[in-house]
């Protein structure tokens, strides 16, 4: 795990995480050297593929670099992890430093629903039947989860993230678990 | 580790927003609801 995640950990209160987490990458030391550079970077736009042509659009929130594929003439679009059927995609979770990864992500939900309804072809699950649809339930369910945490942030009663984090009906300390125990599965 | 990232990731759209406010204190980040120029 790169020291800025580990920092990110240690910003949001989460130092016995992040001293458990960093003793772990010390065993397991990570090697940018292991990996190939892509053959090919996507831009956004329109890509031919043999007869069938695809519109690119980015969309990060998932990661820095998603995008999805909008199949016009089928009405047909390839949602990648940016809109799924029934879960919402892990936001804040990419490896390396980001600025607002859940601002981008809402910026890209609400670009997708301004676009053409499409079918949805999603990387996990089901194909489903409204781009635009999905796109607004995601939206919603993430301003619901804004007023969840409002409501932990009451006057008088300052936390960490983590200890937000903890509040929360959804967060790591729902089911009386620490934080550390809870790190491979929350 | 998920629900700390996501967590945060949400805190920081409500700063942005103007519905929360960060401090410094303790050697970690806090989080309030008091005025945004507090």
């Amino acid at each position: 795990m790169p020291e800025s995640s580990l920092r990110e950990l240690r910003r949001s209160g989460a130092s016995e995480l992040a001293d458990v987490l960093s003793v772990e990458t010390a065993a397991e030391p990570f090697s940018a050297a292991s990996w190939e550079d892509p053959d090919h970077w996507i831009m956004p736009g329109e890509i031919g593929l043999g007869g069938r042509s695809l519109v690119a659009i980015h969309t990060p929130g998932h990661t820095k670099g998603h995008y999805v594929f909008d199949d016009r003439d089928s009405g047909l679009l390839f949602s990648g992890d940016h809109i799924l059927p029934h879960i919402t995609p892990s936001i804040g979770f990419e490896l390396g430093p980001w600025g607002m990864p859940l601002g981008d992500y809402v910026d890209s939900l609400e670009l997708t629903h301004r676009q053409p309804d499409r079918r949805l072809l999603p990387a996990h699950g089901a194909v489903t039947g409204s781009s635009r649809e999905r796109a607004a339930e995601l939206l919603q369910h993430h301003e619901h989860r804004f007023d969840e945490i409002v409501d932990e942030l009451s006057p008088g009663a300052p936390s960490t993230a983590a200890g937000v984090a903890e509040k929360l009906p959804w967060g790591p300390g729902a089911d009386g678990r620490s934080l550390v125990s809870t790190r491979s599965t929350k | 580790m998920i629900a700390i990232c996501e967590t945060l990731a949400h805190l920081d759209v409500l700063v942005d927003r103007r519905l929360a406010v960060r401090k410094s204190g303790n050697g970690a980040e806090r989080f309030s609801l008091a005025s945004a120029n507090d």
